[in-house]
């Protein structure tokens, strides 16, 4: 490994621990106790990848499969950090998170599927395939999040939004990242590497603003709800009145005048 | 580079540009419970179709043309294409009140009935591409209109419409007063 990946990787560790510090301060492993592993098992891994490559170097069999190992490990660590994150966002609104967990897991299980489909079947490219199809999962997953939340005006703090924004960026760049290293195994390895972990760096730096700037003191959101029946009348009342105001523009559209 | 490879960054570069799309900051402004009431009992803009759509018709003004007033026509005209334009902002001003109501209902409900968001998802991608579009049409006074004569059965297929709305609306007053009676005892409850 060149001197700049070893300085990249030793800034995404201090950076990580940083996190880490403001997590706890902020005693924010308590409402995300995923985000809070997820940080703390990428340290751990970094660690057991730092010793692993300094007594066994980088290019044996066995050390090839713990990375990869491990790495499927972060990468289902950080899907589940997403569900924690959709979670928080979409559940204090019962009607809203029942709807919106089915259309994420239906946007994830697309989005897999579309994966699986166009990978490659040769052994060595499944871990390759796994965190590529995850990633974009990921990152599907966010955005069907954020529109969702977007669609029904749902507040949204700093810091949900700075997760949603570091996962989103850091599993999209993973996705190019590992379709170019298919191309192109060799030559690009040191890039590929440099890439991965600066992308990385950058969605730490997000949280951790996030993080830092996270106050305790800031008004719980209470929801109000309403019977379902009561809204089941006002739902079609109003798709009524949609429909007819749809109507109206159809009418204004096919049946003017020519000029 | 194979079909593959581009694909897979296709999606991710459009994955990245739906993240900056969706983190903007929204628009709207977000509307109480009491304008949703307000907006399920305010007046409509339907009334005034008949009288947009009669001034739209090229029959109306067909007469200036005969008599040799061909400027005054296209004055006129002009000028009622811009009036079809101030009732299409009403329109979907009326349109995106009701998109909002029904957010702020969906919120608080602890169910919600998929078909019913689904399809209203449906008819605000329709509204605003058909908005779009017909405002295209009357800013460039282009000649697009397809046939016409439907006035009258237009009429009447609407008439029967706003009667079933009405018999709705009739309904939701009592809904109105059962909801606004909950929302207090739930006020009351939180603090």
């Amino acid at each position: 490994m060149s001197n700049t990946l070893y300085l990249e990787w030793a800034l995404t560790t201090i950076t990580e621990l940083v996190l880490l510090v403001y997590l706890l301060r902020r005693k924010l492993f308590r409402s995300h106790p995923v985000f809070f592993a997820y940080i703390l098992g990428d340290i751990l891994r970094s660690v057991l990848m730092a010793g692993i490559y300094s007594l066994s170097g980088m290019k044996s069999f066995r050390v090839w499969l713990i990375y990869w190992l491990s790495q499927i490990v972060m990468v289902t660590a950080r899907f589940a950090a997403v569900v924690e994150v959709a979670r928080r966002v979409l559940s204090p609104f019962s009607g809203i998170w029942a709807l919106g967990r089915r259309v994420l897991l239906l946007a994830a299980g697309a989005v897999l599927v579309y994966s699986a489909l166009l990978s490659k079947d040769y052994w060595y490219s499944l871990p390759l395939n796994v965190e590529r199809g995850a990633g974009l999962a990921v990152a599907a997953v966010i955005v069907t999040l954020l529109l969702f939340a977007r669609y029904y005006g749902l507040p949204m703090d700093h810091l949900e939004r700075s997760l949603c924004i570091g996962f989103c960026l850091y599993s999209s760049f993973s996705v190019i990242n590992d379709s170019l290293i298919e191309k192109w195994v060799n030559s690009y390895f040191e890039l590929w590497n440099f890439l991965g972990v600066l992308t990385f760096l950058a969605s730490l730096l997000i949280w951790t603003g996030a993080a830092r700037a996270y106050s305790e003191t800031a008004p719980a959101r209470v929801p109000v709800v309403v019977p379902k029946e009561l809204y089941g009348k006002f739902s079609s009342e109003l798709n009524i009145r949609l429909r007819l105001l749809n109507e109206h523009l159809n009418q204004l559209l096919h049946s003017g005048g020519q000029h | 580079m194979n079909i593959t490879i581009i694909l897979f960054i296709l999606l991710a570069v459009l994955l990245i540009g739906a993240l900056v799309w969706a983190i903007r900051p929204p628009k709207r402004k977000l509307v109480s419970i009491n304008d949703v009431l307000t907006a399920l009992s305010e007046e409509h803009h339907y009334s005034h179709l008949p009288q947009i759509l009669q001034a739209l018709q090229p029959e109306d003004t067909a007469f200036l043309r005969d008599r040799g007033f061909a400027p005054l026509r296209r004055k006129i005209r002009s000028e009622r294409g811009r009036i079809a334009l101030l009732y299409l902002d009403c329109l979907q001003d009326e349109y995106e009140k009701l998109l909002e109501a029904s957010r702020v209902v969906a919120a608080m409900s602890p169910e919600l009935i998929a078909l019913d968001e689904a399809e209203r998802f449906k008819l605000s991608l329709r509204f605003a591409l058909g908005c779009r579009y017909l405002r295209w049409r009357l800013r460039f006074g282009l000649e697009p209109w397809r046939g016409f004569g439907l006035l009258s059965e237009m009429a009447s297929g609407m008439a029967l419409r706003l009667e079933e709305t009405t018999s709705q609306i009739g309904e939701r007053a009592a809904w109105s007063l059962e909801f606004s009676s909950i929302l207090k005892e739930r006020d009351g409850g939180t603090r």
